[in-house]
């Protein structure tokens, strides 16, 4: 035990400008035996009483050889609550999604080895998401590591670049510090995914260290915008003849919605999104046209490619959304955004601000004097001809769909999502898988309620859909859950359907089932020549027969209106139930569709339909 | 052109590797790498680069954002 003490590499070092102490008073209740002694206590029961006192109430894993001294101190802790996934990937998505909902992180319990390395693409996901979590990997005792000891992997070096920090511990007196340091880094400024590795032998090890303190905290970006960028950024807009407004999900971490829309409704600009924007303002809002990019909104890509000034907030312009970044600078834009390495990054910018996107927004707001408003309202009444022609190939888009449902047998999936979206209460959490049912959620569902739609945006997580709605019902009980997902994507993670009875979590999973990775299969169909291998599955499980064998209702419903009564059902009792909906995987097609390099104009329409996405003036 | 880019972090060989990893990423040709471990974590990087001034600027951006980094220069 001395050796480790005499091994030990500090983390943190007080007096430097990454350190900051945040007022969080004693996280282990405890400083001493009140006659001025220390306490020492093993580092496993330090931890967990940190999490405990600082608001962890629910955590999700795996035990195992090297984590097993945290979940030996979970014994005793009555008011953390554990829920044991079937694969570490269903957990971290699951804390994901939990991170999402409740804005504090989720956090991830595995063992060294393989529970550790099953962690990746969980991390990668929340990283690319900017979701915040904490996960706790155990790892081999300090003698053996680097020495290829049993289920020893070098996790810290696994996770460089998909984490917003990790660390491994290396003395027992650091394991608070390093967990409170994970907790307040994974949610400060942009969330993201922290990794804390620690060897078996340090948890077991016994410290007097208990206080949560030095912190690494990330750096100040986000202040006050500058007066001077928020005029400059106002007299663009106001000078524009078709602003447009771009949402991205850091308006939803920033709690801006009000802000966007209420600046959208003053300067009469178009609201579009990124998909995860989506999420971030309410699509039934009249100015709100969809999202844009591969997969967005006819509307929503004529308003972004015929836009002379857009006010983008929160989102990194990812190649998904603009298509492609030639056209896009040509455009003034002013981005907003939290994370300065996101400014100028894919796109130039006229403008770049640096801030919370709600911070900006209301200083946007508190200098637009209505003086200007008035004047800009009479100069511009061609917005209103902009918006008007936007919802004329909406509402051309929507006729044309409507008219051909009928083609779409046994189901249209947009149509299945409209019956859905009618039957469940508005605030109702939404998750989805990765595929073409997630395509058909991008163009389709409507989000009324900021925060309730998450969805594997960025890395494109098959199987993300089922753990993140487990994740989301333990972080909202008393909300409906439902899990829109494809039958490839749902069949990756299906393991961890046993939550449902194991821990009465009743969630709503809806599978549409195509039989097929559908979304690779259209590439292959339109930029493959149809030369379609290795998408179609020859036979599917009876996923009827699933549900029944994890004691869950199971539905093969024929007709719209049997969707709606299960629906209803499932609410009404409060029970789980899976839906299998049969599609035809020749007609499962998702367009509009802009293919990948390709500018927002030249989306490709449904099949008959005929719009042209340039704006004549 | 060529710049040098000084950066000041607090976590060891962690945030080379971090600071590593950000740069790799990055449209530049390394020239050169060096790094100076002091007591307690602090590690100075010295790295001369080859690139587009836009995207040596990024790479700034991007190293600044790093936890663990105390200090970013461009010279």
């Amino acid at each position: 035990m001395i050796k480790i003490f005499q091994l030990s590499v500090k983390l943190f070092k007080p007096g430097k400008q990454c350190i900051l102490v945040i007022p969080f008073g004693d996280a282990l209740g405890t400083r001493g035996d009140g006659h001025g002694n220390s306490i020492k206590i093993r580092a496993a029961d330090a931890l967990v009483r940190a999490m405990k006192n600082l608001g962890v109430r629910h955590v999700f894993g795996i035990p195992g050889g090297s984590i097993m001294p945290v979940y030996d101190a979970l014994y005793d802790a009555e008011d953390i609550k554990h829920y044991l996934f079937k694969h570490e990937q269903g957990a971290i998505h699951a804390a994901d999604a939990y991170g999402r909902i409740t804005k504090k992180p989720g956090v991830v319990l595995v063992t060294s080895g393989p529970g550790a390395t099953n962690l990746v693409t969980g991390l990668a996901n929340a990283y690319m998401d900017s979701s915040p979590l904490v996960a706790i990997s155990g790892q081999v005792a300090t003698p053996i590591l680097g020495r290829d000891g049993f289920q020893e992997t070098d996790i810290i070096g696994v996770t460089f670049p998909i984490t917003k920090l990790n660390m491994q511990v290396r003395s027992p007196d650091d394991v608070v510090s390093a967990f409170t340091t994970g907790y307040i880094v994974s949610t400060e400024g942009r969330p993201g995914p922290v990794l804390i590795d620690i060897p078996r032998d340090v948890l077991l090890g016994s410290t007097g260290s208990i206080e949560p303190v030095p912190k690494i905290h990330p750096k100040a970006f986000g202040g006050e915008p500058s007066r001077e960028e928020i005029l400059k950024a106002l007299r663009l807009l106001l000078n524009a003849e078709r602003p447009v407004i771009l949402v991205g999900g850091g308006v939803c971490w920033s709690g801006a919605w009000d802000d966007v829309i209420t600046l959208a409704e003053i300067l009469w600009a178009p609201i579009v999104s990124t998909f995860p924007g989506k999420n971030c303002v309410p699509n039934d809002h009249p100015l709100y046209l969809g999202p844009s990019g591969m997969h967005g909104r006819l509307e929503a890509d004529a308003a972004l490619a015929n836009a002379d000034v857009v006010l983008a907030v929160g989102t990194r312009f990812s190649d998904r959304t603009v298509g492609r970044f030639k056209e896009m600078n040509m455009k003034a834009i002013i981005h907003i955004d939290i994370d300065p390495s996101e400014i100028g990054k894919n796109v130039r910018t006229e403008v770049g601000i640096v801030s919370d996107a709600k911070k900006a927004l209301k200083a946007m707001l508190r200098e637009l004097p209505s003086a200007i408003q008035e004047e800009y309202n009479r100069q511009h009444s061609g917005r209103r001809s902009f918006i008007a022609w936007l919802k004329e190939i909406r509402r051309k888009y929507e006729e044309h769909i409507e008219a051909r449902a009928g083609d779409m047998k046994p189901f249209a999936p947009w149509k299945v999502l409209k019956v859905l979206r009618r039957t469940v209460p508005p605030s109702t959490i939404v998750t989805t898988g990765v595929g073409s049912h997630q395509m058909w959620c991008e163009l389709h569902w409507d989000v009324y309620i900021p925060g309730t739609f998450i969805t594997s945006a960025g890395l494109g997580t098959m199987g993300f859909g089922l753990p993140a709605a487990l994740g989301a019902k333990i972080a909202a009980s008393n909300r409906p859950v439902m899990l829109i997902d494809g039958d490839g994507s749902f069949q990756m993670t299906m393991n961890n359907l046993s939550l449902v009875r194991d821990y009465g979590l009743p969630i709503i999973a809806v599978i549409f089932d195509n039989r097929a990775l559908m979304l690779v299969k259209q590439w292959q169909i339109y930029m493959y020549s149809r030369r379609v291998i290795a998408t179609e599955f020859t036979k599917n499980p009876d996923f009827v027969k699933i549900a029944e064998a994890y004691g869950i209702e199971g539905y093969r419903p024929s007709s719209y209106e049997e969707i709606e009564s299960i629906v209803r059902r499932a609410l009404r009792t409060d029970e789980p139930v899976i839906i299998d909906i049969e599609l035809d995987n020749e007609k499962d097609i998702v367009l509009p569709w802009v293919k990948p390099g390709e500018w927002l104009t030249n989306a490709v329409p449904p099949e008959g339909l005929e719009v042209d996405l340039i704006w004549k003036g | 052109m060529e710049r040098v880019i000084k950066v000041g972090a607090c976590m060891g060989m962690d945030s080379l590797a971090r600071v590593i990893n950000t740069i790799r990423r990055g449209k530049v040709q390394v020239l050169e790498i060096s790094s100076k471990l002091g007591s307690n974590g602090d590690i100075n990087i010295v790295i001369r680069v080859r690139g587009e001034e836009s995207e040596i600027e990024w790479l700034r951006k991007k190293i600044l954002v790093l936890v663990d980094v105390t200090s970013v220069e461009v010279l």
